[in-house]
């Protein structure tokens, strides 16, 4: 009822109108009254103002009791701010783009975060679901199928467990052969997710645990490679060679863990307690917290140690959030990013509100007036206010454009494969969330200037109370640009630590002559027979080398510099092995012979291992340099010596042949890796990647490759062929996007407080035209008034820089720690950034100064 | 100017305001004389205060305001006590008594 007749009232004639008549009938009638009484008309009239006090304040003080009335006054103050503005346009467009670059940093680093770690998984209960992590001396390991099926049964706390893992399987009978990725699923993960598909069935228990050779399609595959057709349900999937019923399509909501294209569910059969692979995820039974969950946990973990110690010990269970699983390690530079675009706020909002002050200062002649007029020191504030959200507002509205427009490239910048980087966008939590920014941006830069209005007193009118003011008003922008230049310093350390170990990483020798080289992966499904694959591999391999250009052609289950490589530990004949205490770090490569002559990889000593082995002939093996030393460090000599993987096994001795150079295994790590090679046809891996060394242009060399595969056998799924610089330069996405994102930051926020810098320089200056006028009038000579605004400008620089910088060693030491790569103390980061700050400082301190070396003394003292 | 008269004590100016509109509908300025005359001039009732605080009770829903004519034919803002506005009266009422009782207790 009251809020209806409130709304009605706000519609209705302006609320102002109706105070000012009544508060106008007041007046009549105290004068009506005085005449009754006798006074006469002049004497009545002066008599009743005097007894009602101002009309002003009785108005203001009115209005405020009325909430709608305050819509009334917001509005006027609206209009008053948009003309002060347009007057203004100047400062306005400052404030604005400003405002907007840091709101529109701050909104795209916001859409990254939110979709990659913050958005709930499209499950039903989101908060119920958790990653379970096992972890063994601080390094989290794969799930192991035995554990699994313990966990499952000796928890109460689950009411789903479930386990994933991709894999790529050869689907045929649908055109040409081609690798599709599947989820295999252990356990109850639909329950788990309680989403129901959107076509079809789910998996029922008896095929979650026999395995059945049914499967659910992801809607993005089923419309891509399925047509969106309703009839593709109980068609057959032909993946590696067998027949999977498809039984369900999954709702496009479904975009965990990935972007998979089907999921097909596994036994969790094996009985191994040591091998690890996959992920487990859990939902919480209804009642159960993550604390009683985490001690059940323990529990069971102490349990299973007790129970298999040869396997289980110094295992501990972790409850994770499921986006930090899913993430990984991109988690900590997301956090970084957003971190750092909080200082570039901040350095955005204490420029807008130096430039509030600057703009206080100008209206103080207006503030006057109304002060005058009998307005509060609240509608006082309210106008600064409205004025400073208003300019918020526009900044916001430009940063959520700006971010909007670098959404797309920031996607493409992101390192591939990155789960769920499609769902960046600028959606309505991200403009939400730029709104919320913009008010508090606006309110934060409003609050010390009006304040500052406030406090305003009509004496400050007298010129001495406004110098008094004035001089406030400069200290506080004083500190406001010391804050600014800390604050830039800090961040353009961080851009230059970033960038500094961005260049060392592409710096780092790979150990690889990428240039010239193509590779191109293929898939066989894991049940294939070796005397298949391997005749494949051979076939191939002399098809490849009679292509026009290629000098060489080999075989490797992962490239060098950006594949990893599988590990392990090693035995040498004549020593003991203990495999619980050996060190299992020991890379394992399988590679054709000719591959170091196609990587480019020099030979050593000895000779390369033969892939077609004499009858009888031992295994051999090649070693790389840093392997040898680390297995023969006391001048034995390493070639003719025997190793093995499995020594408890009969026939997997291998004899050193060689030692060749070292080659990187991955950018992160900082030396290369210990790392043995062997010949691929004695090892078994179904995804060989063919690589060649070619003197002929890459793109007729890439047809021949794939035609190669395709004559030697037609149902093997093409993929594309990738010079091998591609694929490393891909691993150097990461980093390379943090480096240029700090270094977009650090630029920003330079030009943020230089701007503010300037700004101050340049009021400076202005408000002391006259004292500068009658130095140069005394005889100061105008380099010694040029040198006057210089130094103070460049001491506040000094002081701002100084005690950025020390700020800055604990964060960078902070930031080292938990980014790999990083040096944190690196003197030539500080110097760069310390010079960068200096050189920017002093452009935008000589412009103000010069203006004040030119003062001209007649006109300075002849104003006023 | 000098201040002789008492100035009403702040929350009483609404408890003043609904006794006085029980007898019927008034506007602002007829309230004030009214207080002032019935308390034989020893209250004295601020403009700067009352406008605000009809605004407010108001927005409380005790009194409600519409405008209408006075006797001499001027448009006026009058306000009247709403049901709402009555209990409110009645809850001050109580407590004011309460209050003075408490004070004169205090002060015997």
């Amino acid at each position: 009822m009251s809020w209806l007749h409130r709304l009605r009232n706000s519609f209705s004639r302006s609320k102002s109108a109706d105070i000012d008549e009544e508060l106008a009938f007041h007046l009549e009638e105290r004068r009506r009254e005085a005449i009754a009484a006798g006074m006469n008309e002049d004497e009545a009239g002066r008599a009743a103002r005097l007894r009602f006090g101002s009309p002003q304040h009785h108005r203001e003080s009115t209005r405020d009791q009325d909430v709608l009335l305050w819509f009334d006054s917001l509005r006027r103050d609206l209009l008053l701010a948009l003309r002060a503005l347009s007057r203004r346009r100047g400062l306005a467009a400052t404030i604005v783009l400003s405002l907007g670059v840091g709101m529109g940093a701050t909104a795209a680093m916001f859409s990254i975060a939110d979709a990659l770690l913050w958005q709930p998984f499209p499950f039903a209960d989101p908060d119920r679901v958790v990653a379970i992590q096992e972890i063994r001396n601080g390094q989290p390991l794969g799930a192991n199928p035995a554990r699994f099926r313990d966990l499952r049964e000796q928890v109460p706390g689950f009411s789903a467990l479930a386990g994933i893992y991709g894999e790529g399987m050869v689907l045929t009978g649908r055109g040409d052969a081609r690798r599709m990725d599947v989820l295999r699923t252990l356990g109850p993960l639909l329950a788990l997710t309680g989403v129901q598909p959107m076509l079809g069935r789910g998996f029922t228990p008896r095929e979650e645990d026999s395995a059945a050779p049914v499967a659910l399609l992801t809607a993005a595959a089923w419309r891509k490679h399925f047509g969106g057709d309703a009839s593709i349900l109980n068609q057959a999937l032909i993946l590696d060679g067998k027949p999977y019923t498809i039984i369900g399509v999954l709702p496009e909501s479904m975009t965990f863990p990935e972007s998979d294209e089907a999921w097909v569910p596994v036994a969790p059969a094996s009985t191994n307690r040591k091998a690890r692979w996959f992920e487990m995820f859990a939902r919480l039974k209804p009642g159960e917290t993550r604390a009683s969950l985490e001690a059940q946990l323990a529990t069971v973990a102490a349990r299973l140690a007790a129970q298999y110690p040869d396997s289980d010990s110094g295992i501990t269970i972790r409850i994770r959030e499921v986006a930090s699983v899913t993430v990984g390690d991109s988690r900590t530079p997301v956090l970084l990013l957003l971190g750092t675009v909080a200082f570039v706020l901040l350095l955005a909002c204490t420029n807008t509100a130096g430039l509030l002050l600057a703009r206080a200062a100008e209206r103080e002649h207006e503030t006057g007036i109304r002060l005058a007029l009998g307005a509060g020191a609240r509608s006082l504030m309210q106008t600064a206010i409205v004025e400073s959200l208003l300019l918020a507002l526009c900044g916001g509205a430009l940063g959520l454009a700006l971010a909007s427009l670098s959404a797309g490239a920031l996607r493409n910048l992101l390192p591939q494969g990155l789960p769920r980087a499609d769902a960046i966008a600028i959606n309505l939590r991200v403009i939400a969330f730029g709104f919320l920014l913009a008010l508090v941006c606006g309110l934060a830069s409003a609050i010390f200037p009006a304040w500052q209005t406030a406090r305003f007193r009509l004496t400050h009118l007298r010129s001495g109370g406004r110098a008094t003011a004035g001089r406030d008003r400069m200290r506080a922008r004083t500190a406001f640009v010391f804050g600014q230049i800390g604050l830039a310093a800090m961040v353009l350390i961080g851009a230059a630590l970033f960038g500094r170990g961005f260049l060392k990483l592409i710096e780092r020798p790979t150990g690889v002559r990428a240039d010239g080289v193509l590779t191109m992966r293929t898939s066989f499904s894991w049940d294939t027979q070796p005397p298949k694959l391997h005749g494949f591999i051979a076939q191939t391999l002399d098809r490849m080398r009679q292509i026009p250009g290629v000098s060489h052609a080999a075989v490797t289950d992962r490239l060098p510099a950006n594949g990893g490589s599988q590990s392990g530990s090693l035995a040498v004949r004549g020593r003991t092995f203990d495999p619980r205490t050996a060190p299992d770090d020991i890379g394992r490569r399988a590679v054709s012979e000719d591959y170091f002559a196609v990587m480019g990889i020099p030979l050593r000593r000895g000779r390369v291992f033969r892939d077609q082995l004499p009858k009888g002939a031992p295994g051999e093996a090649v070693l790389n340099e840093t392997l040898a030393r680390r297995l023969f460090p006391n001048g034995e000599d390493p070639l003719g010596q025997w190793i093995s993987f499995n020594p408890d096994r009969p026939g997997t001795w291998r004899q050193v042949t060689g030692i060749v150079a070292d080659a990187q295994r991955s950018p992160r790590e900082p030396a290369p890796p210990a790392e043995v090679y062997v010949s691929y046809s004695t090892t078994y891996w179904a995804i060989p990647t063919f690589v060649t060394r070619t003197s002929a242009p890459a793109r007729t060399v890439m047809e021949g490759m794939r035609a190669a595969v395709r004559e030697t056998d037609p149902n093997v799924p093409l993929e594309s062929v990738v010079p091998l610089e591609t694929g490393i330069a891909a691993t150097h996405r990461q980093p390379r996007l943090l480096a240029l994102l700090m270094a977009g930051f650090g630029l920003t926020s330079l030009a943020l407080a230089c701007i503010g810098l300037y700004g101050l320089l340049a009021s400076d200056v202005a408000a002391r035209r006259q004292e500068l006028g009658v130095r140069l009038a005394l005889g100061a000579t105008p380099a010694g008034v040029l040198w006057l605004t210089i130094r103070r400008g460049m001491g506040l620089t000094l002081a701002g820089l100084a005690a950025g910088l020390l700020a800055s060693i604990p964060l960078s030491r902070w930031i080292a720690s938990v980014v790999p790569g990083l040096v944190s103390l690196d003197p030539l980061v500080y110097l760069t950034a310390a010079a960068s700050l200096l050189a920017i400082a002093l452009l935008a301190t000589y412009l103000p100064a010069r203006r004040a070396a030119l003062v001209d003394p007649v006109s300075a003292l002849r104003r006023d | 100017m000098s201040r002789s008269k008492n100035d009403i004590l702040q929350g009483t100016l609404t408890l003043l305001v609904l006794r006085t509109l029980a007898h019927g509908p008034k506007h602002g300025y007829a309230i004030a004389t009214h207080i002032e005359r019935v308390s034989n001039e020893h209250l004295r009732v601020e403009e700067g205060s009352l406008y605000p605080a009809l605004h407010r009770m108001e927005q409380e829903g005790w009194i409600h305001a519409e405008w209408k004519l006075t006797e001499t034919n001027r448009r006026a803002r009058f306000y009247s006590l709403t049901p709402t506005g009555r209990k409110q009266l009645h809850a001050e009422t109580a407590a004011w008594h309460r209050l003075t009782a408490g004070v004169a207790a205090v002060l015997a």
